[in-house]
């Protein structure tokens, strides 16, 4: 009747859905992240524009910081620079590498593009070699690593110094003249170094150069040279050229090929030796920081100095600055402070360069290197805290959404229910005051008492609808008893109208009106007599049996037949009920069906209930009538007859089968020729025990 | 005879044919409309029996509250309800309050006369011995005191409950007595299945309050009741 799951599960997924709308808190934290992230790459790009500022503000005026090699050409410089890394002291010269340190990754190959001579018409593949500077106190450090598939070492027969495996130095000394250098030896341990004619052969003076150490080491794959010469040596320039000369056959003796520090087309200039500024570096060693690197470049784009690094694997950018940002250096060198961003290995590193200046005169560029690490640790970290908190937040706000919608559909559901219990099945108005949620001060107690107001309301109209019979009848009843008792009074005191016809047609007025008067009320106080009856079980099959016997003698115009079940029905209700129920069932029949006719009575049972059918003859009922329940005060008898009929019999029986946990059914059978109205009884549950 | 009867009526019509009625019988009968009139009246003198609407003007239960005031002068004033109400409720409550019937309207004058007379005779009768007694197993009739008595202990029934008993006792050799024939007594114009069934109703209950086994009064379904004890 009242469909009740709908409402429920509706409201809920309505909370669900408007909860859903918690989802957009999480992306609004994540754009508000990236937006201060945004904000915060700006704010270090700027900070550290003005690091790079305060930096070439320190460096002003400092011409004598970057005095070196100023009229050599940046093209050239850029090709032929030779490192020399700071060293820290602890590099004995042994022939092994391992004191170097970190810096042996920094060494520089060269291989086939850097071949001077080859005898052979292939290429030397076997031949190559690493190269690495350092710089301490007074000394040039360099490690050689050479590749060699067969080292022959210098026979001491020979005053040659050039028919053995052997290094060659060239360099330009104080004094501006090329020298020529030969680091030899007779097998590993101590070279021996000498000065040479040009043509490699042999020594000036056959006396060794004083001041050059060095040890060779042999390896599986060729030898190690490590060495070192004062810079005393070198002139202001520091210029300076490496060569390994590999000689393969111990019976020729013969150069076979020579791989210099410089490319091939550039094999006749010399390298410079770029000695990185200590001065520079002391003064900028404050500046150091963790994931930064500083570097100072000179007009001709030498770093002179390099503080801090970024990333180990970053080896590229050691010594090509112009590699990570050539347009930013050269713009600084042209006097225009920079930035740029780029990604490396998925990070972001912001650049900027800022020009040093002497005078008006650009004398270098102060380039810093930052990595946004920490702002990407920082992002996450704000992104994680930011998603926990949304987590908890949308956690506790869903339970709390299902706690209430839960606790409102209860209120909801209590308030049904108790609305629902207020108004019985006959739409009588059982409760007039709804207790539940009428203290609460809200929409639903609002609810609540808007329901106790109408029930109260319903009441008043539905107590004034039943009192409308009763009214009526006293309205009615007190003028019928005036006519009445007049006719009375008149026939006692004038004799001569008692066998007058319409005296007697005034009595039968009087009496249809009066039936009339006691079916209604009847019909309307029905209820409350059911109510007052008192129950008992008896055995409806003898009680019909008997009724329909009794028929026979007061329903002269009808035949009657009964057909009973086998044994007895018991049910349990007041007997004298189904008797006025039979009245009113067998009232109907006879006023449908033709004089002479036979009305037959049926009772059987079928499952829980008990069926009492009484079918007679006659036109089919309307579709209307069929269906309607019988709630109403249905006829479908529009004749005038002695008896009044409005559909009341039928409405009493349904009210008395209702009273019995049954209903009445009207159908149409045989072909629209009977008509069967069946009522269904609720059967005694111990029925078959007692019958 | 000079016998005074009091009838309490709103309606000026219905009193005036109430009163030429009884007056027919040789009876004294005072009118009133309202239930002050009656009070005042019976200041003066009580009547030798009252005959009360319930409804009077917009007093709704007028005629209990003269029936009470009457009883509480004198309990043995025979009271006759006339009414319009017909209610279970309004005839249990009449009856209850030391009322000698409850007549719903339209009543037959004859009948009335008749039970007027029959009330009066009663209370003449009222000390005299019970020459008139029908006895009927446990069962007695005393048609004098207008009286039922069951195993010797009187059943206190209203005058129409009396005549049902007449009634169902006088058919006892046949079917029973229809519900037509006992509609009859009860001498009211029209007498559904359904009232005589509720009178019915009460007497098997007066007989249990004395016997709880009494089970003497059986339906005849379709047709009315018969007396049967077996």
């Amino acid at each position: 009747m009242i469909r009740r799951t709908a409402g429920k599960t509706r409201l809920g997924s309505k909370l669900v859905l408007f909860s859903l709308i918690l989802l957009i808190i999480p992306w609004l934290g994540y754009q508000y992240i990236r937006e201060m992230t945004h904000f915060l790459v700006e704010g270090q790009e700027k900070a550290q524009l003005l690091a790079a500022e305060a930096i070439a503000t320190v460096l002003r005026e400092r011409t004598d910081l970057f005095s070196l090699g100023d009229d050599v050409s940046a093209s050239l410089l850029e090709n032929t620079a030779l490192y020399a890394y700071p060293l820290n002291g602890n590099v004995i010269i042994d022939g092994y590498f391992g004191d170097w340190g970190e810096l042996i990754k920094k060494t520089r190959h060269y291989g086939d593009e850097s071949v001077i001579f080859s005898r052979q018409d292939t290429l030397p593949d076997s031949v190559s070699f690493d190269l690495v500077m350092g710089i301490h106190g007074d000394y040039l450090y360099a490690a050689v690593h050479v590749i060699d598939d067969r080292i022959v070492y210098r026979h001491p027969a020979y005053r040659r110094l050039d028919n053995s495996d052997h290094l060659r130095l060239i360099l330009v000394s104080p004094e501006g003249e090329n020298q020529h250098l030969v680091l030899t030896t007779e097998g590993s341990g101590t070279i021996s170094a000498y000065q040479v004619q040009d043509n490699w052969k042999y020594a000036l003076d056959g006396r060794a150069v004083s001041g050059i150490l060095g040890i060779w080491q042999e390896h599986s794959h060729g030898y190690d040279v490590e060495f070192r010469i004062p810079l005393a040596l070198l002139g202001k320039d520091r210029r300076f050229m490496l060569r390994v000369a590999d000689v393969d056959d111990v019976h020729q003796r013969q150069v076979t090929t020579e791989i210099g520090s410089l490319p091939s087309q550039w094999s006749k200039e010399l390298n410079h030796i770029i000695i990185r500024s200590p001065d520079i570096e002391r003064i900028l060693s404050g500046l150091e920081h963790a994931d930064s690197r500083l570097w100072i470049v000179d007009r001709h784009r030498r770093v002179r100095a390099e503080v801090g690094a970024i990333d180990e694997d970053d080896e590229e950018s050691n010594t090509h600055t112009d590699r990570i940002s050539p347009g930013l250096i050269q713009a600084a060198l042209e006097g225009e402070a920079g930035a740029q961003r780029r990604s490396v290995n998925g990070s972001d590193i912001i650049t900027v360069t800022h020009p040093i200046y002497a005078g008006t005169n650009v004398i270098g560029a102060v380039m810093l290197e930052k990595g946004v690490r920490e702002l990407v640790a920082m992002q996450w970290g704000a992104f994680q805290k930011v998603a926990i908190l949304t987590i908890l937040a949308m956690l506790s706000i869903a339970i709390g959404f299902a706690l209430y919608s839960m606790r409102l559909s209860w209120r909801i559901r209590t308030l049904s229910r108790e609305t629902i219990a207020a108004i019985d099945d006959e739409g009588r108005v059982t409760a007039d005051t709804i207790q539940a949620q009428s203290t609460v001060d809200d929409g639903l107690g609002d609810l609540s008492r808007s329901i106790t107001d109408m029930l109260q309301r319903l009441n008043r109209y539905t107590g004034f609808l039943e009192n409308i019979p009763r009214t009526l009848r006293h309205e009615i009843k007190n003028p019928l008893n005036v006519i009445s008792t007049s006719l009375q009074n008149l026939a006692a005191n004038v004799p001569a109208v008692i066998d007058n016809p319409y005296m007697e047609s005034a009595e039968r007025g009087i009496t249809r009106l009066d039936r009339i008067m006691i079916n209604l009320t009847e019909a309307a106080s029905m209820e409350d007599s059911l109510r007052s009856d008192e129950q008992s079980r008896f055995d409806v099959d003898k009680l019909v049996r008997e009724y329909v016997a009794s028929c026979i003698h007061t329903q002269t115009h009808h035949q009657f037949d009964y057909q009973g079940p086998p044994q007895g029905i018991i049910i349990s209700g007041v007997s004298y009920r189904i008797e006025q129920l039979l009245d009113k069932l067998i009232d109907n029949a006879v006023g449908l069906s033709p004089d002479g006719s036979t009305i037959v009575v049926q009772l059987r049972t079928q499952g829980a209930m008990a069926i009492l059918s009484v079918i007679n003859e006659g036109p089919g009922l309307p579709e209307q009538v069929l269906g309607s329940g019988f709630d109403t005060m249905w006829s479908s008898r529009s004749s005038v007859d002695d008896s009044p009929h409005l559909g009341i019999g039928l409405y009493i029986v349904q009210t008395i089968a209702r009273h019995h946990k049954g209903y009445l059914k009207a159908e149409n059978c045989d072909d629209g020729r009977n008509v069967r109205f069946s009522v269904y009884l609720s059967r005694d549950r111990v029925s078959h025990d007692v019958s | 005879m000079g016998k005074i009867i009091a009838i309490v009526e709103d309606d000026p019509d219905q009193l005036g044919n109430y009163t030429d009625a009884l007056s027919r019988y040789g009876y004294q009968v005072n009118g009133y409309q309202s239930r002050a009139d009656a009070l005042r009246a019976f200041d003066q003198r009580l009547p030798d029996l009252a005959i009360l609407d319930i409804m009077l003007g917009n007093e709704t239960d007028a005629g209990f509250d003269l029936c009470r005031e009457l009883q509480a002068r004198n309990s043995q004033l025979p009271i006759i309800f006339l009414t319009s109400r017909s209610d279970e409720i309004d005839r249990i409550s009449g009856l209850r309050l030391g009322a000698c019937d409850y007549q719903t309207k339209p009543v037959s004058l004859a009948f009335l006369g008749e039970r007027v007379q029959a009330l009066f005779r009663l209370i003449e009768n009222r000390n005299s011995t019970p020459d008139h007694r029908k006895q009927l197993g446990e069962l007695t009739i005393d048609d004098n005191n207008i009286g039922i008595y069951w195993m010797g202990r009187p059943v206190a029934c209203t005058y129409t409950e009396f005549n049902i008993i007449k009634s169902l006792v006088d058919h006892i050799a046949t079917r029973g007595a229809s519900y037509d024939e006992l509609s009859n007594m009860t001498r009211q114009g029209i007498v559904e299945s359904n009232t005589i069934n509720t009178h019915i109703l009460h007497l098997r209950k007066k007989f249990r309050q004395i016997d709880p086994d009494f089970n003497c009064i059986k339906s005849v379904y379709g047709f009315g009741y018969r007396w049967a004890c077996s």
